[in-house]
This record gives structure tokens, C-alpha cells and sequence, in this order.
């Protein structure tokens, strides 16, 4: 009995080492990130190394607002952000409820194809959508980054509120229904208010994704005041190859926010994340 | 005719549902459908953007398949980055997930640092990891020097750059962590309490008790894993712009230099159908070996 | 009173009238010069031509940096939305201009009276020719000199007014500055072969040789061109290329120069590295000359062109504002700001830019200086024959083997186009 114990006791001696050095070892890159985004210039590539910089040098952040318009791509990247947060809402709740609460013909089969489309490899559809949108006049505007999320913001966010909806039981609408509500109001005063946590979940993802985009304002963004902060923070980069102090500085305040809204809302990301990746 | 309300109810019914669907109706067919089509139409073309599309039959195949050595490599370094990322994450993903799984009341903590690197934003990251794998002041080679070993030159070497983009996507592996997680409490301890009174150690209680049940879950994150690393992209160009040595030349990044750098919309196009006609079967195949599976 | 108001109407409608007859044509104009003095140069240039235009012509420029810029442009041409006057690569106008999508300002330099033959420098001029046209201006030039640092020199027991002039001088001097670490990697090199602007096709030329076979196509794989390259590996080889990589990581061009730095004793850059020295380093004791040569001395040149789409609803405005910026005015006062040596040979070769020594060098250098040649099938061929040294050097195929199947395959993408075509 005493030597089970003592094995337990080894066993979680061993557990907690590994998952600590493996907790440092994750954490030493964004360690470095903010170490280097105080640092002078000089310091940054000096070996061996400094793990803590001399002098924090906290001009290294004005500095680095001020060398590239931090602000306004701030700004747009958030405009953008939030546009797609409320077109993917809005428009993915009503395909959703479409799928899972109202009978049609064809719905089972569109929704088949919905949850295929899921599994298309997204390169083919590159050059034709560009080709669309610049034959539209969109090329260098907001739209073709906004417009995709409006109808229907992607299979996926639909899928996800559908599995939510379809939990739904249906008495609570049928009531509604024999009382005379409009579609759209049961929809709009019964589904989405017992649909928060979803719908709270769908968000963030569409805010992360769309925060994170790189490929679509690179393609359709030419005018650099119209630029969201990655393809900004590139174009920076590439200007100022090796000032990484400066580069390391913009990273942090770039990632800044999302850090915040991680450590704030970090058990429904966790669990949305969780919810969303077991294909259920 | 007591009937005709209820058809018409129906109908009305029925065109609320139409209704209620169109925004994905019109995105489904402008943004997927359309375009799948209009990608197998222009890859039998030849267009500059500038002047309209010229159709010439089968020629960008027979180009890509027979003139064009570039495709090949490219397509062999995407399925290595494809198979090596997704089979390395799902790996440790679930043996991470079974370590916190163990880890009581501090499973939260650790939870939380394995995951914060999957909310940075990824130009930001790739930057970062730039710094890391820079072979002489990097932290990663000076780490190795630790150890006596010459680090190697990490991007800027062929045989490696695929390798670092690699363990750059293992800093991302807290996604994989928390869905195996979740998967894992889904299973009851009664299972595992009674495979342990039948003597059965801890090794084999993960393969004959944990990986059967997370089969589903297992599954479904190595097909969109697969199907995700497939489209491996921003890193490319970025951090290496293809090189050294097209070593980090994915498909993605060949396609994008086709149609938007040299503009050859249309054999562009007819790569991407050829990475489409592979990867589809490739992901029907997948379910149709899983489903087998599944039935014993 | 009923009167007074119809003519009141009739005085607004006429007001109105000529307002919308008098509103200016605005050409939308796209370039690289996104910073520093370069920007306010060019903002300036346009704003004076503004002003001489005003009621006719407006131009609204868009600076976008170097390096997204060629994306940018190319994406939004495919898009139909390039815009009416945009700076472009002159060594490959040519492409541009047989798809159609560049104006032939021929016309409009005849109309203005000007002789382009006589008003730029003779080699960039030639690459804006497309068969009897001129699809594109010289905006600017370049070339590429020997940088050397001349303390380095003295410390090495070296003269400092004495430079290199041939390779084998050269690499007599840079083995004598070269200096390891401990762990054999270099804390100075003398030269680097594999940095800044040295490039294999310079050391081709340098050797006598060319990339045109006799009828005029592409050849690579010529005994020259194969013994240039077994000497170019030679040289790697003798630092050995893991070494060279790493010192380049670790001096990426820019603020961490290794030259800038005084970690490279001599370095192959083109002209607007005297300003970045004049700028990060401005108390660096250096010397530039002509690149040493093992035959034939030579340069490598390529440049920026400006080009009116075809495409433009104003083409007039356009090709009026292209002459305007290349003219003699607006070209000195950008080689005067910018130290940039522009296509405009009257402008380059003023008294107040030639009495300056580094000028007059690069100037003369232009001389002996020569352009990629320019291949329509496959305009981008130097890149694969950028691999293909890199694949060599990386000790993948001999240098004959390479070359002959660079050959091959550039033979294919030539096919390749004009099956397509």
C-alpha cells in the first residue's frame, strides 16, 4: 500500500515537472517578444543573451507607433472586425434557424452540401472570387473582406449554430407560433436570446479570424491608408528589416488586445474552441 | 376544403424558410460554387487579366504535368508540411490532453498557457519566430549551444526550413489540447477503473480505452488539419518567401505567384483544380477508412 | 421681376456649366516613393505640376513602399484598376507593352518636340523600346560599385587608395581583412560574394561572357557561362556557404549592414549607397570604384520606368505628366534631392551634379554598364538562374548539369508561352 502511494507520489512529481518546463518552454517566446520590444536596438542581437533588457527602453513603443500609422490600421483592422462579427451574427443565426427550425424543401440536401463545403480545399476558389470582386469594382474597398460574411458568414459558424438551435426544444416556438409571431420574431425574441453562449462563441472566432487575416487584405487592400494592421505590420517589417526592437513593439501592441479579450473571456474561448473542433 | 389553409400555410411556411436562407443561398452559390466552376473554366484558358480569357483546350495540363518540375516540388513540400504538422500536433495534442487531464486542479493553469499562443495574431508570431531561428543570435541555436551542438540555419537551410515551419506550428498546438480535453471528460472513469482492476497498466489503458473513444474526435481534427495545413501559406511569405532552395515553395504560395506576380490566371487556375482533385478524394477516402473502422 | 429671376436661373445654369466644363481631368498616379526626402520630393513635383495645370490637370499620387508596391500594381492591373501614371521595372517593359497595356508616348514626345535619343542615357531608353514605340520613360537608373572600407584596409596592412581591380586582387585583399571567431565563424569578412548586390550575372559579363547565342535567343548554358560559375563556387566554397549564411543573417541589409557595420571590407551596392552611408554611417572612411573584372570591366544596371496605361480615359493628361516628370527641371531636382541617377542624361550630366566625384563615377559607369537582356517569352529567367547558382552552391548538380537543365527548362517555359500565346 505504501509503496503504491510513494509510486503515485513519484508519478506526480513527474507530471507537474514535465508540464512546468513545457509551460516555460511555451511561454519563452512571447517572453522574448516583450524582452526585445524594450530593448535598444544594439542589444537585441547580442550573444550571449540578455534576458532582461538594461534599461527598459519604453520609447521603443512610441517609436514604433509613430514609424508606421499604428493607429489608423488599428482602427481599420477593428472596423473590419466588427463588421464581420455583426454581418456572421446576423446572417449565419438566420441560415441557422432556417436549418433547423423551419421546414423546406431541399433544406436537408443544401445543408448536406453546407457541411461539405466545409471540406473544399479553399485554393480553388482564389482566383475566380478575385476575378468577381475586381469585375464587381470592389478591388481596394472594404467589401470583399465584409460583403462573404453578410451572406451567410461560411459553413462552419453555420453548422455550429445549427447543432445549438436544433437543441432548442420546439414547444417553446410552437407556442410562440399559435400566438401569431412573425418567423422572424420568434427568431429574433425567442432564438437568439437562449442562444448567447453560441452565439457569443461564434463571435470571437469570426473576431480572431478576421483579426488575423492576412491573405485577403493583401490581395484586395492597395491603398496603404485602407491597410488592417497584419498586412500593415508586413509592409513595416519589411521597411524596417531589422529593427526588431521597433518590430517587437508593434508585434506586442498588435497582439495586446487579443491577449486582453483571452485572459477576459479565456473559459468560453477554451470551451467554444473545444465545442467547435469535436465535429459533433 | 378543409386542405387548401394548410397547403398555403405550408407555402407560406416553406418561403420563410427560403427566405431565411438566402444570404447563404447567394454566398454558396457566388463564393464556392460559382467559383469551383469558374476555376475548372479557366483552367483550360490563358489570360493575362488584361486581355479576355483564350480557351486552349487541355494545354496548361499537359504543361503541368509534363513541362513543369515546380509543381511537384511544391506539391511534395505542402504533404510534407501537411503530414508532419498535423500528424505531430494530433500526436502530442493527445498526449498533452492525458497529461492535463491528470493534472487536478491545476489542469486550468496549464490550460491556459498551452492555449494563449493560439489567440496571437499570426503575423506578429511568424515575426517572433524569425528572431527565434536566427541561427547565430537566435534563442533557439543558442539554446542548443548549450548542449554542445551547432545548431542548424533553420530557414535559411533547405533540409530544416520545412522542419521550423513545423515546430512553429507545434507553439500552436494548445487548439488540438483543449478539444482532446474536453473529448477526454467526455469519457466515463468507470472505463477506466475497470480496465485498471483488470490489471491494465497505463500505457495500454491509453490505446485500448482513451484513443478508441476519442476516435471521433481524433478523426475529425486530422481531416481539417490536413485539409487547413493544405492551404499553408502566410508563413511561406513571409519568413522565407519561398526559399531556400524552393524548400518552403508550398502550393498556395505557387499559386499565389502564378496569378497574382506573373498573372497566369489560367494556369493558376489549373493548379488549383489539380490540388482540388487531389485533396478531395483524399478527405472521401479518409471518412470512407474511418466509417470501416468504426464498424468493428 | 419675373424676369430678373429667369435670368438669374439663366446666369446659375451658365455658372454651372462652365464649372463642369473647367473641372480639371484627375489622373490617379501610383510610385515607390513613400518616405523621407524621396516623398517629398516627388509630392513636390507633383504639386508644382498641379499648379502650372490648375483647371486642366490634377494628379493624385499614392506612395506605396518598395516592397508591397510590384504586388500592388500588378494585382490591381489585373484587376482593370491600375491607375493612369505608375513607376514600373524598366528591365521588363516590354512585357507590358505586347500585352497591350501600356500607351506608346512616341506620339506625345514627337507632339512636345522632344528627342528621346538625345534627352536620356542611351541603354534604359533602349528597354522602354517595343518595336517602333516607346511604351515607358527612364525615370531612373542605376548602377554597381565597389564599396571599401579604408580602415579596414590600413588595419590589414593594406593601401587605402589602392583597390582591387581585379578578382584576384580582390580576394588577395579580402584574406588578408577576414578575421574568424573561435568557432570559425567570421566576425570580418573581407568580401562576400553572396551579399548586397553581388550578382552572378555581373561576374558572367565580367568574364567576357553573355546570356544570347548568336541568333538572339537565350542561351545559359554556354562553356563561359558554365566556367563562370565553377570560379563563382570556388569562391563560395573557399568561406564555405554555411558560414557566408549565417553571417548574413546575422547582418541583414539595412541598419545592420555588416559594411555599414565595419564588419565587410568590401562590398558590391549600387549608387543610392552612398546616401545610406551618407545617412547610417556618416563617418565611415570608405572609397567606391568600378567592380573588379577578370576580362572586361562592367556593371549591372536596371531602374524605374514611368508608364501611362492604355487604359487611362485621359490619355493626354497622362502622357503629358510622364514627359513632365522625366524633363530636365523635375529629374535634377530629384538627382539633386535624392541622389538618384535618373534616365534624363541632360539632367544627370549638369555641372553642379558632375562636380561631385562619386557622382561623375556613377555616371561614367553607365558607360560600360549593361541591362538583363529582356526575354518576351519569359521575361523572369534571371530568378531560375538565381536558383539554379543557389543550387549549385548548394552542391545539387555540377555547374555544367545545372546550367544545361536550366537551358532545357527555360527552352520549355519559352514553349510554354508561346503555346499559350
Amino acid at each position: 500500500m505504501r509503496s503504491q502511494k510513494k509510486m503515485k507520489l513519484i508519478r506526480e512529481i513527474i507530471l507537474y515537472t514535465v508540464l512546468t518546463l513545457f509551460s516555460i518552454i511555451f511561454l519563452i517566446p512571447l517572453f522574448w517578444m516583450i524582452s526585445t520590444s524594450l530593448k535598444q536596438e544594439a542589444q537585441v542581437m547580442i550573444v550571449p543573451i540578455q534576458w532582461f533588457p538594461k534599461s527598459p527602453q519604453w520609447r521603443n513603443y512610441i517609436d514604433a507607433v509613430k514609424a508606421f500609422p499604428f493607429f489608423r490600421y488599428f482602427w481599420n483592422t477593428s472596423f473590419l472586425a466588427i463588421l464581420n462579427v455583426v454581418g456572421t451574427l446576423f446572417s449565419a443565426s438566420l441560415v441557422a434557424y432556417s436549418f433547423s427550425k423551419l421546414r423546406w424543401k431541399g433544406r436537408n440536401q443544401l445543408f448536406y452540401i453546407t457541411i461539405a463545403t466545409m471540406f473544399i480545399p479553399s485554393q480553388v476558389l482564389i482566383i475566380p472570387t478575385y476575378l468577381l470582386f475586381s469585375k464587381l469594382g470592389w478591388v481596394n474597398t472594404y467589401l470583399p473582406l465584409v460583403v462573404p460574411a453578410f451572406c451567410g458568414g461560411g459553413a462552419f459558424n453555420i453548422f455550429l449554430l445549427r447543432q445549438f438551435f436544433v437543441s432548442i426544444p420546439d414547444e417553446l416556438l410552437e407556442a410562440a407560433r399559435i400566438d401569431g409571431a412573425s418567423e422572424f420574431r420568434i427568431y429574433s425574441q425567442i432564438m437568439l436570446p437562449l442562444s448567447k453562449p453560441v452565439l457569443f462563441t461564434v463571435s470571437i472566432f469570426t473576431l480572431l479570424f478576421s483579426w488575423n487575416d492576412f491573405f485577403g487584405p493583401l490581395l484586395y487592400l492597395h491603398d496603404p491608408t485602407k491597410w488592417t494592421l497584419a498586412v500593415g505590420l508586413r509592409s513595416f517589417q519589411q521597411q524596417y528589416t531589422t529593427t526588431w526592437s521597433l518590430l517587437m513593439a508593434a508585434s506586442t501592441l498588435t497582439a495586446l488586445p487579443l491577449i486582453i479579450m483571452y485572459f477576459v473571456f479565456q473559459r468560453n474561448i477554451t470551451s467554444g474552441f473545444a465545442l467547435s473542433g469535436s465535429g459533433k | 376544403m378543409p386542405k387548401k389553409p394548410k397547403s398555403s400555410f405550408w407555402k407560406r411556411k416553406s418561403l420563410t424558410g427560403y427566405l431565411f436562407a438566402t444570404p447563404w443561398i447567394i454566398g454558396l452559390v457566388c463564393f464556392i460554387i460559382g467559383p469551383i466552376f469558374a476555376s475548372f473554366f479557366l483552367s483550360f484558358t490563358t489570360y493575362d487579366g488584361i486581355n479576355p480569357p483564350k480557351l486552349i483546350g487541355f494545354m496548361n495540363y499537359k504543361i503541368l504535368f509534363t513541362l513543369d518540375p515546380s509543381f511537384w516540388k511544391a506539391l511534395g513540400n505542402t504533404f510534407y508540411y501537411m503530414f508532419g504538422s498535423v500528424f505531430l500536433k494530433v500526436l502530442l495534442g493527445l498526449i498533452f490532453a492525458v497529461l492535463l487531464n491528470n493534472a487536478g486542479k491545476f489542469m486550468g493553469i496549464f490550460r491556459t498557457i498551452f492555449f494563449l499562443p493560439v489567440v496571437l495574431p499570426a503575423i506578429p508570431v511568424m515575426f517572433l519566430w524569425m528572431m527565434l531561428f536566427n541561427p547565430s543570435s537566435g534563442l533557439l541555436n543558442q539554446f542548443l549551444g548549450v548542449f554542445g551542438i551547432n545548431g542548424p540555419l533553420w530557414l535559411n537551410s533547405p533540409t530544416w526550413s520545412k522542419p521550423a515551419f513545423i515546430l512553429m506550428s507545434l507553439w500552436g498546438i494548445g487548439g488540438i489540447i483543449v478539444i482532446f480535453l474536453a473529448g477526454l471528460q467526455g469519457i466515463s472513469t468507470e472505463l477506466y477503473e475497470a480496465a485498471e482492476l483488470d490489471g491494465a497498466n497505463k500505457i495500454q489503458l491509453f490505446w485500448k480505452i482513451t484513443v478508441p473513444m476519442l476516435r471521433p474526435v481524433i478523426f475529425f481534427n486530422i481531416v481539417t488539419g490536413l485539409i487547413g495545413a493544405s492551404q499553408v501559406f502566410t508563413e511561406a511569405y513571409v519568413m522565407t518567401g519561398g526559399g531556400p532552395l524552393e524548400s518552403t515553395t508550398f502550393v498556395n504560395l505557387m499559386i499565389y505567384k502564378l496569378a497574382f506576380k506573373d498573372i497566369q490566371m489560367g494556369y493558376a487556375s489549373a493548379i488549383s483544380v489539380v490540388m482540388f482533385m487531389i485533396l478531395v478524394p483524399l478527405t472521401v477516402l479518409l471518412f470512407r477508412i474511418y466509417r470501416k473502422q468504426a464498424e468493428f | 421681376m419675373k424676369l430678373t429671376r429667369i435670368f438669374l436661373i439663366a446666369l446659375f445654369m451658365l455658372i454651372l456649366t462652365t464649372a463642369s466644363f473647367a473641372a480639371p481631368v484627375v489622373i490617379r498616379f501610383w510610385h515607390i516613393y513613400d518616405a523621407g526626402i524621396a516623398k517629398q520630393t516627388i509630392d513636390q513635383l507633383v504639386a508644382d505640376f498641379n499648379k502650372s495645370y490648375e483647371g486642366k490637370i490634377q494628379v493624385e499620387a499614392l506612395g506605396i513602399s518598395f516592397w508591397d508596391y510590384w504586388d500592388k500594381l500588378r494585382i490591381s492591373t489585373a484587376a482593370g484598376q491600375e491607375p493612369d501614371v505608375f513607376v514600373n521595372d524598366l528591365g521588363n517593359v516590354g512585357m507590358r507593352a505586347s500585352s497591350g497595356i501600356l500607351l506608346d508616348l512616341a506620339p506625345y514626345l514627337k507632339k512636345a518636340g522632344i528627342d528621346a535619343n538625345k534627352t536620356f542615357f542611351k541603354a534604359p531608353l533602349d528597354m522602354c523600346r517595343w518595336k517602333a514605340g516607346i511604351y515607358a520613360l527612364p525615370f531612373e537608373t542605376d548602377i554597381r560599385l565597389l564599396f571599401y572600407n579604408k580602415d579596414l584596409f590600413v588595419k590589414a596592412g593594406l593601401d587605402p587608395n589602392r583597390p582591387p581591380k581585379t578578382w584576384n586582387e580582390l580576394w588577395q585583399y579580402a584574406d588578408k581583412i577576414t578575421k574568424k571567431d573561435s568557432k570559425g565563424d567570421y566576425e570580418v569578412l573581407g568580401f562576400n560574394p553572396l551579399y548586397a548586390q553581388s550578382y552572378f550575372w555581373m561576374y558572367v559579363w565580367g568574364n567576357g561572357g553573355d546570356f544570347l547565342g548568336e541568333d538572339g535567343n537565350l542561351v545559359v548554358n554556354s562553356p563561359i557561362v558554365v566556367k563562370s560559375l565553377t570560379e563563382w563556387k570556388q569562391m563560395v566554397d573557399r568561406l564555405s556557404l554555411e558560414k557566408i549564411q549565417k553571417f548574413n543573417a546575422t547582418y541583414p541589409l539595412g541598419l545592420n549592414d555588416a559594411f555599414i557595420n565595419k564588419k565587410l571590407g568590401m562590398v558590391i551596392q549600387n549608387n543610392t549607397f552612398f546616401s545610406q552611408l551618407r545617412d547610417y554611417a556618416p563617418d565611415l572612411n570608405y572609397g567606391a570604384v568600378q567592380i573588379p573584372y577578370p576580362v572586361k570591366p562592367v556593371s549591372w544596371s536596371n531602374g524605374i520606368s514611368i508608364e501611362a496605361s492604355s487604359r487611362s480615359r485621359y490619355k493626354d493628361a497622362a502622357a503629358e505628366f510622364v514627359i513632365y516628370l522625366t524633363n530636365k527641371t523635375s529629374a535634377h531636382l530629384f538627382a539633386k534631392n535624392v541622389t538618384a541617377l535618373v534616365g534624363n542624361k541632360e539632367a544627370a550630366s549638369s555641372p553642379d551634379l558632375i562636380s561631385n566625384e562619386m557622382w561623375k563615377l556613377s555616371v561614367q559607369t553607365l558607360d560600360i554598364s549593361q541591362f538583363r537582356p529582356f526575354v518576351l517569352e519569359y521575361s523572369l529567367w534571371y530568378e531560375d538562374l538565381e536558383k539554379t547558382v543557389e543550387s549549385v552552391l548548394y552542391g545539387k548538380a555540377t555547374p555544367k548539369k545545372a546550367l544545361d537543365d536550366l537551358q532545357k527548362m527555360l527552352e520549355t517555359q519559352i514553349q510554354k508561352y508561346r503555346l499559350t500565346h
